[in-house]
């Protein structure tokens, strides 16, 4: 359909229009959602439902295998696997919520106004995205972390910097035909009035993408920033993170695999399981 | 000759062997209705078979599954004979024979229906040796002559071309000649003016009947526009949900339909010319009440 | 091609000029000053200011940025921080291992990830080709560093296969080189493959279910030869103008693989860089990266637009 024919038909694109056949809650996306439900939950609960302070060390009880106490056994250090974990997911579920408000924040209106204005703001903020995307992201977030300070809020805000060109340089195609000769000649033929009208109906089919493209970037925002805290980078140690605890774990892989195993299945099982709610909501909007 | 269907296949009376022999086909995704139900026809050598009948009666379908190219998730049965011999139930590779050599097939897209990065004469040369042995030099002038065939004028250039440096119609020609050039007996031309220019749609007709006199090709042409095939066929189907509803030679259907599916078809012929919208949106009347209809001279009762 | 390339440039020219506004910046960004961050926080002012002296950082921002373009346009990329010597001199020697480990992986890469896409995309139908399609949806969302530590830890630690510390150059023995570049290479691979594998099958099945396909089908050419086809000519134009995404991935992962297997390349020197707050260093680095990344995409534009006969046409 294009432009001039959603604004005269008051019709859009099919974002939400779905055929019964096609079923959005498949046993897989109930999993997903269940696991991402499942880690905001226990970052959000952490201090009242983790069997045991993430900091107290125990030198006596080193690499506990799992046991009734300590479900998952203990790391070097004596402490609690399983509430570093708990406490992990706290900072995994923060930080990847900041570098999502920043990449939106920055993004939406970043894209927004290089699509509806065009000219020479266009030009000079795509280039500036060509810029920041041409940096190898891990590269530019190692880099900035370096220079601004570790710590879980710095680095996370860095990464929705350096994520925020992706999602200004999709809006800004999405409402790009707007602007495109066909809709301006209709909107002088039935009124300036339309231009709003048009934005009602373009802006939706704009943004559906958009959110399905955050959903990929918060799974990889998650991933990097578990790699910044392997990198040491990230939340400061002794406090606990997912990649943090994966460094120490690692040095002592011999002694213990099971320690460098299991914070990382939790790694991916979480970013998988935002990035395939993505999927189902691409399914879900009819993004192509 | 067998029949195994009551329903009216064209042509029995016919006094030469057709090449083709489609009895009884159905094709099935195994939704509510059958995509085709019950189709019976025959193509004989240097005749055109127009098949009328608007979107979704299962002309494009009955010509893919006679190819052996129907989707992968369609359950074919019935009988589809290529010079006496069966093809429902062969095996793929003895299909795969067929085509090409035997039988082939256009379409409605033009220059899509070219490999974009690939040069015409590499295509045509491809097209051509997958279907005859023979020398490089050979293999050219065989290219050479079947453009000329189809009328293209500066044939080296089309040859160095690349699809989207040619027009739709100079494409549909490149199709043609590719058809040509692999020998076939049986030729499937399915709407292939329907994306073209008005005037550039009478060049092809032509094309189309001229090839089909001067080499003996048994052609079936699928067409939304019944007007365009009373011009070029010998003989007519009509088809109305997978079904054949009328067939006879085409002055006959036309001049004396009898089905009502046929008679609202080419009432629809001066309203339609150049677009075919208002043709497709034509009443959704249920005409399957109706007996079918064939000109031979009598009238069956499905 | 030559009209191609200017307007390339057009392009290419701002971005390259915004990427080095973009690493000046890391300098100016730093909270109280690099020579404030240098010292830890030291409030002694004279040190301070001796320090801004000696690395000009007392002089006006732009004034800054004019010296430093000035020196990297020439190959001088001003002073280490951390070592006192010029920056060119730390990042030379990590080259080597660096080079090889990005050019190996992507040539891993691009022959598993085209071998396996067409595969995936000519089998799409089949149970196999869904199962190879869904693992690379596992596989480019699975942590490096996960994967590289849980490898390092069985393969080197546990089994002792494969060295897992450090980069035995090929002059110590060839043997011995590619073994401590094996792991790395295999492992920096696995995302970039994955990504390659999903780019070539959506290319390839976009390919087979054309029209031409279908044409070429009922014109009698043999599957087989469809598919060699489709590989040969239609596939290379998306996988070209994929290798400077891999690119990036690979150098983004390089960091750390070069901190996992302990490899002296230039992964390990941002890391290094950061800790020892040597920014002269980070900058020089972040630049020259991101400056090859564009570089390669330029690159793969021309390529195309050369082998490519639609660009070609659009630009001529
Ligand atoms: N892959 C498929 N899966 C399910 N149904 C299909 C498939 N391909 C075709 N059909 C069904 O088969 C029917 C006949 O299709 P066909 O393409 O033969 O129609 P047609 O007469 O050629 O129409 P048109 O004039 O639009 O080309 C259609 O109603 C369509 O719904
Ligand atoms: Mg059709």
């Amino acid at each position: 359909m294009t432009i001039a024919q959603q604004i005269t038909t008051g019709r859009t694109a099919p974002v939400g229009k779905r055929t019964r056949s096609d079923r959005v809650l498949t046993p897989t996306v109930v999993f997903t959602l269940a696991v991402v439900a499942l880690v905001i939950a226990v970052g959000l609960l952490a201090p009242l439902i983790a069997p045991f302070d993430p900091l107290t060390t125990n030198s006596g009880n080193t690499f506990a295998s799992p046991s009734a106490e300590h479900w998952l056994g203990t790391d070097q250090a004596g402490r609690d696997v399983l509430s570093r974990l708990m406490y992990g997911a706290t900072a995994s579920f923060r930080g990847t919520a900041i570098a999502v408000a920043v990449f939106m924040v920055i993004g939406v209106p970043w894209g927004l106004a290089a699509g509806y204005l065009g000219g020479p703001f266009d030009e000079a903020s795509m280039r500036l995205a060509d810029a920041i995307l041409s940096i190898p992201g891990l590269v530019l977030a190692v880099a900035i972390t370096g220079v601004v300070g570790s710590g879980l809020n710095m680095s996370m805000v860095a990464l929705g910097f350096i994520f925020s060109p992706s999602i200004a340089m999709l809006l800004r195609s999405n409402i790009l035909p707007i602007r495109r000769a066909d809709y301006l000649l209709v909107a002088r033929s039935l009124g300036v009035s339309n231009l709003r009208a048009a934005f009602r109906h373009v802006l939706p089919n704009a943004f559906a993408p958009v959110l399905v493209q955050a959903c990929s970037l918060a799974s990889i925002a998650m991933i990097v920033q578990a790699a910044l805290g392997f990198l040491g980078l990230g939340v400061n140690p002794p406090h606990p993170s997912w990649g943090g605890d994966l460094a120490d774990a690692y040095l002592f892989f011999t002694e213990a695999p099971f320690a460098t195993v299991v914070p990382g299945l939790v790694i991916v099982l979480a970013a998988f399981s935002i990035s395939r709610i993505g999927d189902a909501l691409r399914a879900w909007l009819h993004v192509g | 000759m067998s029949q195994p269907s009551a329903v009216p296949h064209e042509s029995e009376h016919h006094d030469a062997e057709p090449i083709l022999s489609v009895r009884g086909l159905q094709v099935d995704f195994g939704g509510p209705h059958q995509a085709v139900a019950d189709v019976s026809l025959d193509l004989h050598a240097g005749q055109i078979l127009g098949v009328a009948g608007q979107s979704g009666s299962g002309k494009s379908l009955t010509a893919l599954a006679a190819l052996g190219l129907a989707p992968t998730n369609a359950d074919v049965s019935g009988s589809i004979r290529f010079k006496g011999r069966e093809l429902v139930g062969a095996k793929e590779s003895e299909r795969a024979k067929v085509r090409g050599s035997g039988m082939t097939m256009i379409f409605q897209e033009t220059v899509t229906a070219l490999n974009p990065v690939v040069q015409i004469e590499r295509q045509l040369e491809l097209a051509l040796r997958a279907n005859v042995a023979c020398s490089k030099a050979e293999a050219k002038d065989r290219i050479v002559q079947a453009l000329q065939d189809v009328q293209l004028r500066d044939v080296s250039r089309v040859l160095e071309s690349y699809p989207h440096e040619l027009s739709g119609g100079m494409c549909q020609r490149v199709m043609i000649a590719m058809a040509l050039v692999c020998g076939a007996d049986v030729l499937f031309a399915d709407e292939p003016t329907t994306a073209l220019d008005v005037t550039v749609q009478r060049e092809v007709m032509d094309i189309i009947r001229r090839i089909t006199d001067e080499r003996k090709l048994a052609v079936m042409l699928i067409s939304h526009d019944i007007g365009v095939l009373d011009e070029v066929s010998d003989r007519l189907v009509v088809m109305y949900r997978g079904r054949v509803i009328e067939t006879g030679p085409s002055s006959a259907v036309i001049a004396r339909p009898q089905h009502p599916y046929t008679k609202a078809l080419i009432n629809s012929i001066p309203r339609i010319h150049g677009s075919h919208n208002e043709f497709i949106e034509m009443p959704p009347l249920d005409f399957e009440e109706f007996a079918p209809v064939d000109h031979q001279g009598r009238e069956v009762v499905a | 091609m030559m009209r191609m390339f200017l307007r390339r440039l057009r392009v290419v020219i701002p971005t390259l000029f915004l990427i080095t506004l973009l690493s000046f910046m890391l300098r100016v960004i730093i909270p109280g000053g690099p020579a404030d961050a240098l010292l830890g926080g030291s409030d002694n002012p004279d040190t301070i200011k001796m320090i801004n002296e000696r690395y000009g950082l007392d002089r006006p921002v732009w004034e800054q940025y004019l010296s430093w373009i000035g020196g990297v346009l020439r190959g001088d990329f001003g002073i280490s921080y951390a070592t006192g010597l010029p920056v060119v001199d730390v990042i030379a020697p990590r080259l080597a291992s660096t080079l090889e480990i990005v050019g190996f992986g992507m040539v891993v890469s691009l022959v598993l990830g085209m071998a396996i896409g067409m595969f995936a995309a000519i089998k799409r139908e089949t149970r196999v080709g869904r199962f190879v399609f869904a693992a690379s949806g596992l596989g480019v969302s699975v942590p490096v560093f996960w994967i590289s530590t849980m490898c390092a830890g069985i393969f080197g630690a546990m089994l002792g296969l494969l060295p897992v510390n450090g980069y035995v150059p090929w002059f110590s023995g060839v043997s011995a080189h590619l073994q401590s570049i094996t792991m790395p290479v295999l492992l920096i691979a696995v995302p970039p493959t994955a990504f390659t594998i999903r780019h070539v099958r959506s290319a390839m099945v976009a390919a087979l279910d054309s029209p031409y396909v279908r044409a070429a089908r009922a014109m009698g050419v043999s599957s087989a030869r469809i598919h060699f086809d489709l590989a040969l000519r239609n596939a290379v134009g998306p996988v070209i103008t994929f290798i400077p995404f891999l690119a990036s991935t690979l150098v983004g992962e390089l960091v750390i693989i070069d901190v996992v297997f302990v490899l002296p390349g230039l992964g390990a020197s941002i890391v290094d860089a950061v800790h020892f707050r040597d920014f002269a260093a980070l900058q020089a680095i972040v630049l020259l990266l991101a400056v090859a990344v564009v570089m390669l995409s330029l690159i793969a534009d021309l390529v195309l637009t050369a082998i490519d006969p639609r660009r070609r046409k659009a630009v001529s």
